[in-house]
């Protein structure tokens, strides 16, 4: 005779493989630690989704960058190039330096067109060997062009990066991930828009882990911080 | 010393590429002429014109009399000649001793057996490749140039090893395989003489006396007995070669397919030897027009026409023909040696390294200055410090302080409210200034304190005050 129900060890064994997926729980889904531990885990895979597409919402100069270096850098360390699709400004090289991020691995691409970039980007992201790849695109993206970054993101499997002016937080989007950044205080202001799993409504509040000036000497002069303390003394703390 | 004759008995045919015939037409007969005296004689007929009783040296009045409906040529020396450097240049993968011969390529093969697993996988492996590229062929195997290629002339499949079996293959041979003048041939016909068997019996020096000394010494060589230095074919060192359109080429899409056969032929030809190119140049010539040309370039050398043809279908996105094109030649001539540079070991997957291919797709749509990298430059003046450089440069990082990870293309000018620089919202100074004084050399000196600044929002900039006249400017955002 059988037991009439399935022994409850075997359940509990089911639950812990992540066998099944409770609705409380975010979705398991390959990912790259962000670097910023109150981030990753509230994100699915405990970090930046890896075959899809990221969308981050912001305001440009509003911390995107130093939100994404902690990742970048761990690409770049990997030796796989990171591929940058039509950003705003020029990458100043010193900086992206001073955030640990080998320059021989980044690539500017630069596009005459929205319609250059999205092809840019779409190639970039479908390329198995591209690290990073991390396109800027203007707040209207029609819903075709979006489904075909989706796409080729899995195809490629790297790690996507779509930044948008933050504007379209309640437009639908093929993503499976969506982030609005804004500066704040010392740090960021993140609210996760949408994730797959249950949906968050406190923002989260990271503070930036690098101080402001990483030299190999500490500089001349005391460089205080927003808040009177000296850098060199938070650096130590 | 082994060689390998591969003979081309349809080669004058062989040059024209066959056209398709009109739906619902049968296929027509073709034929070759050449010249000759004041008329003009079939130089070669294809096996369908030979099954309606067209045969070589036919009077081409005499051949039209027979059949109407014929496919002409005017043969073409040079199209053979450069058909059998083609080749030539292909074999070179399998062996680096090629000869050539007329209608017939030698091959030095008893180096490379072992390489390639003995005799019949390296035969059967040449003996497509001559097929696939359009060639019809007959091959022979002798220890001596002289030997193989009369056997392959006369088109038995005959294999011989040792020098000492070169007597018996080659006597049942009909004299026609030596190609001889008309003079010696008529004499040695009037002896009697119609075999090489017969020809090998008689002493050599009254021959000599009788045809001239060229031919004893040809049979000495055949056999062995004299030596037989042969010149090793040496491939030019630049590739170009032409297609004629025989309808006006109207766009670039059409471009793309004769493109992918052109591709075909380089990569054939650079495998051969082990080379790679950078850049590629296409030229077109019109009916009323200088010609014009399309330069494809990818950033590390590459033979592959796959490769090439990708990078080719992005350049020609925002290209356009400068007028309906005649004919199509690809040249490159800077040729990069390619093998036994490290190649990835697992692919591009493997990521390491930049995606040269994805580089150059994009590079070719985008524009060749619109996919670089940046690179750091030891200076002080800030908009000097980050450059553009080839995608890959490696630099060392600055001793500065803090530097902003987006840079304006030009300082913004500043506005100021109560007296502090205002940017959509009052921006505080953090910590102190840092003073750069500099570029008195040049003309373009700079005395600026810059400062990290921050607004309200949360947003930091990089801001300097003008040493001189105390003007506020943003020149960065720390994002």
């Amino acid at each position: 005779m059988s037991p009439p129900f399935p022994d409850p060890s075997s359940l509990q064994q089911a639950m812990r493989q992540g066998a099944v997926w409770r609705g409380d729980r975010c979705a398991p889904a390959a990912a790259r630690p962000s670097g910023h531990p109150a981030l990753d885990v509230q994100l699915p895979g405990g970090g930046w989704g890896l075959g899809q597409v990221n969308e981050v919402l912001h305001r440009p100069g509003q911390g995107e960058l130093a939100l994404l270096f902690p990742a970048l850098r761990r690409v770049a360390e990997e030796g796989r190039p990171i591929l940058l699709v039509a950003p705003p400004w020029a990458p100043y090289a010193p900086a992206w330096l001073q955030a640990g991020i080998a320059l021989e691995r980044l690539v500017w691409v630069r596009a005459a067109s929205a319609v250059d970039a999205l092809w840019a980007l779409e190639q970039a992201l479908a390329e198995p060997g591209c690290g990073a790849a991390l396109g800027w695109v203007g707040p209207q993206l029609d819903d075709r062009h979006a489904r075909r970054l989706q796409l080729a993101a899995r195809r490629g499997g790297g790690l996507g990066v779509l930044l948008r002016h933050g504007t379209a937080e309640q437009a639908a989007s093929p993503f499976p991930l969506r982030l609005a950044v804004a500066a704040h205080g010392d740090g960021w202001r993140v609210r996760i828009l949408k994730r797959r799993g249950p949906p968050l409504n406190e923002p989260l509040y990271l503070a930036r882990t690098a101080p402001v000036a990483s030299l190999g000497e500490p500089p001349p002069a005391v460089v205080t911080d927003l808040f009177g303390a000296p850098l060199a003394e938070r650096r130590v703390a | 010393m082994l060689w390998l004759a591969l003979h081309l008995p349809q080669l004058a045919l062989d040059v024209f590429p066959p056209t398709p015939a009109p739906d619902g037409m049968p296929q027509r007969p073709r034929i070759v002429v050449a010249s000759h005296g004041r008329g003009e004689r079939l130089a070669l007929v294809d096996p369908l014109a030979a099954s309606l009783g067209l045969k070589p040296d036919m009077k081409l009045s005499a051949a039209l009399a027979l059949v109407n409906e014929l496919v002409i040529h005017r043969r073409k020396p040079q199209a053979e000649a450069d058909a059998l450097a083609q080749l030539a240049g292909w074999a070179l993968r399998f062996t680096p001793t090629v000869a050539v011969a007329p209608q017939t390529l030698l091959l030095e093969i008893g180096g490379c057996l072992r390489y390639f697993g003995g005799l019949a996988p390296l035969r059967a492996q040449v003996e497509q490749g001559v097929v696939a590229q359009g060639y019809a062929l007959s091959a022979a195997v002798a220890p001596t140039p002289l030997a193989a290629q009369w056997l392959a002339r006369h088109g038995a499949d005959v294999t011989v090893t040792a020098p000492a079996e070169l007597p018996r293959a080659l006597s049942g041979l009909p004299l026609a395989v030596l190609a001889l003048a008309p003079a010696p041939a008529q004499t040695l016909r009037q002896l009697g003489i119609a075999t090489l068997g017969q020809l090998l019996a008689l002493p050599r020096s009254g021959l000599a006396r009788r045809v001239g000394p060229a031919l004893p010494l040809a049979l000495e060589q055949a056999l062995g007995h004299a030596a037989d230095p042969r010149d090793g074919f040496v491939p030019p060192d630049r590739f170009e070669r032409c297609i004629d359109l025989d309808w006006p080429l109207e766009t670039l899409e059409v471009f793309v397919k004769l493109a992918a056969r052109l591709l075909d032929a380089l990569e054939a030809f650079l495998s051969g030897r082990g080379l790679g190119v950078q850049s590629l140049y296409f030229r077109f010539t019109h009916e009323d027009r200088p010609p014009s040309g399309l330069r494809v370039g990818v950033g590390r050398p590459t033979r592959r026409a796959a490769e090439w043809l990708a990078v080719l279908r992005e350049r020609i996105v925002h290209a356009q023909l400068a007028a309906p094109a005649t004919s199509v030649t690809l040249v490159a001539d800077t040729l990069h040696l390619l093998d036994g540079l490290p190649l990835t070991l697992f692919g591009p997957q493997g990521g390491q390294g930049l995606p040269e291919l994805l580089l150059a797709r994009l590079g070719a749509r985008l524009g060749p200055d619109a996919v670089t990298g940046v690179a750091t430059v030891p200076e002080h003046r800030p908009e000097r410090a980050s450059i553009d450089a080839p995608p890959g440069t490696a630099s060392a990082p600055l001793p500065v302080g803090p530097r902003p990870g987006w840079l304006l293309p030009a300082p913004r000018p500043l506005p100021l409210r109560d007296g502090e620089p205002w940017h959509g919202e009052t921006l505080r100074r953090l910590g102190r200034a840092e003073r750069i004084e500099s570029g008195w050399w040049d003309n373009d000196d700079v005395a600026r304190d810059y400062y990290v600044a921050q607004g309200a929002s949360g947003a930091r900039y990089w801001i300097y005050q003008d040493c001189r006249d105390g003007d506020w400017w943003l020149h960065g955002c720390f994002a």
